[in-house]
């Protein structure tokens, strides 16, 4: 009898643990792989997920058909690694931007369509400068941003006021003025982070204030000379706006302008140290007030500039001579912009007439390009759709939703940044209750002509599988800045590395792409 | 015990050399000259120290060149402005060689001082120019702008020779506000300006002048006055003081390691243990200065643990950095310090990215015991470039000189203690003079660096598990309640089934029995 109940106890208690199991953990995050179940592998590079788990929300809601869920990682790599394997089940990946478009689908149907209510098509409501950058080699597009922001120069208000400086840096020649006042007033004008920090992006800017976009895009990125030979090391070796670049930094990026151990920190270091006060300006972006979501209150302080335009625009001017003259084009511009005057207060026949002074059309256009070029990095973040999905309608329609007005309100509200559209009305976002700094990046990309960045969707695959890229991979940056007197270099001595690194290396490339 | 005889030759030999070494060189910071020239190392434009706001100023073949095309936009200013101070009689010196291509006699050419920015024009309010004309030969004068902007003549306009020639220029800017220009070794220009000229100083015109100036060189004086302390750091708080000092640590790769203020031998020490890369330094920066520390533990052993784990290392290479352009650095940049005094157990040496600039074998000079882990006192003073290092036993009052060196570009910077890896070692008595003239002391106040940590107030919440946008329960009771019914209903039907089989059983036996 002993036995027996010994025995009935320990089937009593497996029974129990067994149901005990069936009943803990609660119900699992299941990816049905159908027609009707979106999966989405976000990668959280900073943008949190609450506009994610909103969007998907409110996208559930409003209609019947499809399901979407959500997975997310905070390393790239492992939000990727599904993609383009056998078994693979992701209909929708939020990832950087991939140069191998072959397992996409295109999202042309995406951005011609109109969203019920809406006057224009998803298209229309894009930034145009944006969408050059996405319009893939065969003129379709394979991937949208669904995050990133826009890079500028964020300075500290108050040390500008202390320092007397009340006229914004308008161009690159009056950024090194107001670091020369900064400086004289005890302050460290500037910061960056490991590996010239956010610099590369103004070298993007300022590269294609100089060259313009046309050539950036169609000439530099696209590897292609003036006869259309493709790919040539002629736009590696020549001397544009990459020099150019180099230059604006050679008069600012100084081991007296730039808050020692720069070189050495990590961004959020350098973040923190700058909201501090321990320097006055820092290239930095949106992201800046959701990344030091702890520092709020300082955030009052600081302000992102306009972009300044390359001093050495001059060069490629007719009628516009000299600094002085191009600062005054320039505020002329802005004035425009800011609506204290209109474009007729200038315009003469063809031309615009300023102080007495005759700009060409030619110039002016050159100029206001320059002056509205933002340097972004929302194509640093992508949305695609595998083309081999089970569920490409349905991530098409969660697309179709997120970038509808009422998909942008609930993005904006989460994430208090802007992605490069607006609203079907041509309005930016309702930004009540936003920080001026937060205000202020809608504004600047509202006024965006181009955005430039590396990540340009039709980029010669040189540059995608070569390895080539703008600079070569030379730390311009922390070479002009460096402390230790013997890690110095000059802008030529930069520039002669790149172009030994292209000597060195540009059979490299070119055979790399051919594998 | 101490070698009289070697330690008073190498006293000797260091303060000769010394000697010869300041009188051969000019000094350096707090007393600060700087010279600045038009041409980098490349050859190229100098923009380290010029600015040229207009971009079209180049250097040829080693000489400054400003087209005859120019106007009055086309100047060059220099970034380093000219200052006053009592402990010497020049603000700046300019000199080279000026050749005229082009110079209209309805024009001027100058050179400008006390100018405000880097983008100043001639006739600045409160600036002063030398003049350079041409009214048929050369003529040379110097003017003064008010502060509304008025010009007036502060020295007559003298023949200087002829437009086309090459001179030699010199001019000076002195502290009472004097300024003087000498013209091939002939003062032609001595004007006493109404008002003060610190400031820049740069080259400027009315338009169309070209010129090319070769050598072009500007020597800048400078007294360099940090704002720091007199201060004693005992860390007999308990705790070094947050206010004047910081501390920065980049792991070990032993345990136990870390760097605490711990007692030892009665005393609050800061000790090193088993540390990695790691620095206590100062939160102000110093030019002219004196540091003197007690090490009153220095391990010259190794030891291990029951397991055979090494767990004390004799004390390998400790560092102390000055001059440092950064107040916090990362693990590895001691090794970019500007300049870095070594200490192993045996030899100390001064050198960093430069030629060494002294390498005593201490050890052997019986400042502390070989045979224990007692340490001795250091000292070391640098006054105006003269950098001298003295030790000490610990019990002894007087230091005694070891070497002593000129670091002839030294700069005022932060000062910082380094362990660059298994230093075991303590430091106490942390003594900084500022030893420069009419010194910028401000009063040391306390503050603990004991970080203090406030409970973290929260509130537990119910967590919340979320399907399809409803919210459900994540533990289901109903399942556990219905589990263990269904094993009680289990247990029940087998008990039963057992029990009518035993009686079968048992039945069918007293049937056969």
């Amino acid at each position: 009898m002993k036995k027996t109940i010994m025995k009935a106890l320990a089937v009593f208690l497996a029974l129990t643990m067994v149901s005990l199991l069936s009943a803990c953990g609660g119900k699992k995050q299941q990816f049905a792989n159908s027609a009707t179940d979106i999966e989405i592998s976000y990668w959280n590079a900073g943008l949190g997920s609450q506009w994610l788990e909103n969007m998907i929300d409110a996208f559930n809601k409003s209609q019947s058909k499809y399901h979407a869920a959500y997975h997310a990682s905070a390393n790239q790599k492992s939000a990727a690694a599904t993609y383009g394997t056998d078994g693979d089940t992701v209909d929708l990946y939020l990832l950087i931007m991939r140069p191998d478009k072959s397992q996409m689908e295109p999202l042309d149907d995406v951005l011609n369509a109109t969203v019920k209510g809406e006057g224009k098509t998803i298209k229309d409501k894009f930034n145009t400068g944006y969408l050059s950058m996405m319009e893939n080699a065969d003129g379709h597009y394979y991937e949208l941003s669904y995050g990133g922001g826009v890079v500028g120069i964020v300075y500290n208000k108050e040390h500008f006021k202390k320092a007397g400086i009340t006229q914004l840096p308008r161009t690159t020649n009056e950024l090194a003025i107001a670091a020369d006042k900064l400086n004289s007033k005890g302050y460290t004008p500037f910061c960056h982070f490991a590996a010239g920090g956010y610099w590369t992006n103004m070298s993007e800017l300022f590269f294609s204030q100089y060259d313009g976009n046309d050539y950036y895009v169609n000439n530099f990125y696209a590897c292609k000379d003036a006869a259309g030979n493709s790919p040539t090391k002629d736009v590696f070796t020549a001397k544009d706006g990459r020099y150019q670049a180099l230059k604006v930094y050679e008069k600012i990026i100084t081991p007296e302008y730039v808050m020692g151990g720069s070189n050495s920190i990590d961004h959020v270091n350098a973040q923190t140290q700058f909201l501090n006060g321990s320097a006055s300006m820092m290239v930095s972006g949106s992201w800046l007030s959701n990344e030091m979501s702890n520092s709020k209150d300082k955030m009052k302080n600081f302000a992102m500039m306009r972009s300044p335009v390359i001093s050495a625009i001059t060069d490629k001017c007719t009628t516009i001579k000299g600094e002085g003259e191009l600062r005054k084009v320039i505020s002329a511009i802005d004035s425009i912009a800011d609506g204290d005057k209109k474009l007729d207060d200038y315009k003469n026949g063809n031309d615009y007439v300023i102080d007495g002074k005759t700009i060409s059309a030619a110039d002016w256009e050159t100029v206001t390009n320059a002056r509205f070029s933002v340097p972004t990095n929302f194509t640093g973040h992508c949305a695609s759709i595998p083309k081999y999905s089970k569920c490409v309608d349905g991530a098409k329609e969660f697309l179709k939703f997120f970038y509808s007005d009422k998909g942008y309100k609930i993005y904006t509200k989460a994430v208090k940044a802007p992605l490069p559209f607006t609203l079907s009305s041509g309005d930016v976002a309702d930004t009540s209750g936003f920080s001026s700094f937060e205000k202020s990046q809608f504004k600047m990309l509202a006024e965006a002509k181009y955005t430039p960045t590396e990540y340009i969707a039709s980029k010669h695959r040189i540059f995608t599988d070569g390895g080539a890229s703008s600079f070569c991979g030379v730390d311009y940056i922390s070479a002009l800045c460096a402390s230790n007197k013997d890690d110095r270099k000059t802008v030529n001595q930069i520039w002669d590395s790149i172009q030994q690194k292209v000597e060195d290396n540009y059979k490299t490339w070119v055979s790399d792409i051919k594998k | 015990m101490i070698n009289t005889y070697k330690t008073k030759c190498l006293t000797l030999l260091s303060l000769l050399l010394s000697l010869a070494v300041v009188l051969a060189l000019p000094v350096s910071a707090g007393n600060i000259t700087t010279s600045i020239t038009a041409t980098n190392e490349e050859g190229e434009l100098n923009v380290a120290d010029w600015y040229d706001p207009n971009d079209e100023l180049e250097i040829k073949n080693g000489v400054l060149v400003i087209p005859n095309d120019s106007s009055s936009e086309t100047r060059i200013i220099t970034k380093i402005l000219a200052e006053k101070d009592d402990s010497y009689t020049a603000m700046a010196e300019v000199s080279g060689s000026l050749k005229f291509t082009s110079l209209p006699a309805e024009e001027y050419f100058s050179i400008g001082f006390g100018l405000d920015g880097i983008e100043s024009y001639s006739e600045e309010p409160e600036s002063a120019e030398i003049l350079f004309k041409n009214t048929g030969g050369l003529s040379i004068g110097a003017v003064y702008y008010d502060e509304s902007g008025d010009k007036s003549e502060v020295a007559p306009f003298v023949n200087a020779g002829s437009v086309s020639s090459v001179l030699s220029f010199s001019a000076v800017l002195y502290c009472n506000d004097d300024l003087k220009l000498s013209i091939n070794g002939r003062e032609v220009v001595s004007a006493k300006i109404p008002g003060s000229l610190e400031g820049r100083i740069g080259f400027l015109q009315s338009g169309n002048c070209g010129a090319e100036i070769g050598n072009l060189n500007v020597v800048f004086h400078k007294y360099d006055r940090p704002e720091n302390f007199d201060y004693i750091e005992t860390f007999e708080k308990g705790v070094y003081n947050e206010e004047l000092f910081t501390t920065a640590y980049y792991g070990s790769a032993r345990s136990p390691a870390g760097m605490n203020v711990e007692d030892y031998g009665g005393s609050k020490v800061l000790m090193y243990r088993n540390t990695g890369r790691c620095y206590f330094g100062t939160k102000k920066q110093y030019s002219n200065f004196e540091l003197s520390f007690d090490i009153p533990y220095i391990s010259r052993e190794t030891k291990k643990d029951e397991d055979g784990n090494i767990v004390l290392t004799p004390c390998d290479t400790f560092c102390i950095s000055f001059g440092d352009v950064a107040r916090d650095f990362d693990g590895w940049q001691f090794t970019t310090s500007t300049e870095l005094v070594h200490f192993t157990l045996n030899t100390v040496w001064g050198y960093n990215h430069k030629p060494e600039k002294f390498r005593v074998p201490y050890s052997d000079m019986g400042f502390s015991d070989k045979n224990t882990n007692q340490g001795f006192s250091v000292k070391m003073r640098m006054v105006d470039g003269k950098f001298t290092l003295y030790l000490k036993k610990l019990a002894d009052t007087e230091f005694t000189e070891i070497a002593a060196a000129y670091y002839e570009n030294f700069r005022t910077g932060y000062i910082k203690f380094w362990s660059t890896g298994n230093s075991n070692i303590a430091i106490d008595n942390v003594s900084l003079k500022n030893l420069d003239e009419n010194p910028n002391l401000i009063e040391a106040k306390f503050t603990s660096a004991l970080i203090k940590v406030d409970d973290f107030k929260y509130e537990k919440i119910k967590p919340v598990f979320k399907s399809n946008g409803k919210e459900e329960s994540e533990f289901k009771f109903l399942w556990i309640y219905i589990s263990l019914g269904v094993s009680a209903l289990i247990l029940v039907i087998a008990f039963t089934v057992r029990i009518i089989l035993n009686k079968k059983g048992r039945k069918k036996k007293n049937e056969n029995v």
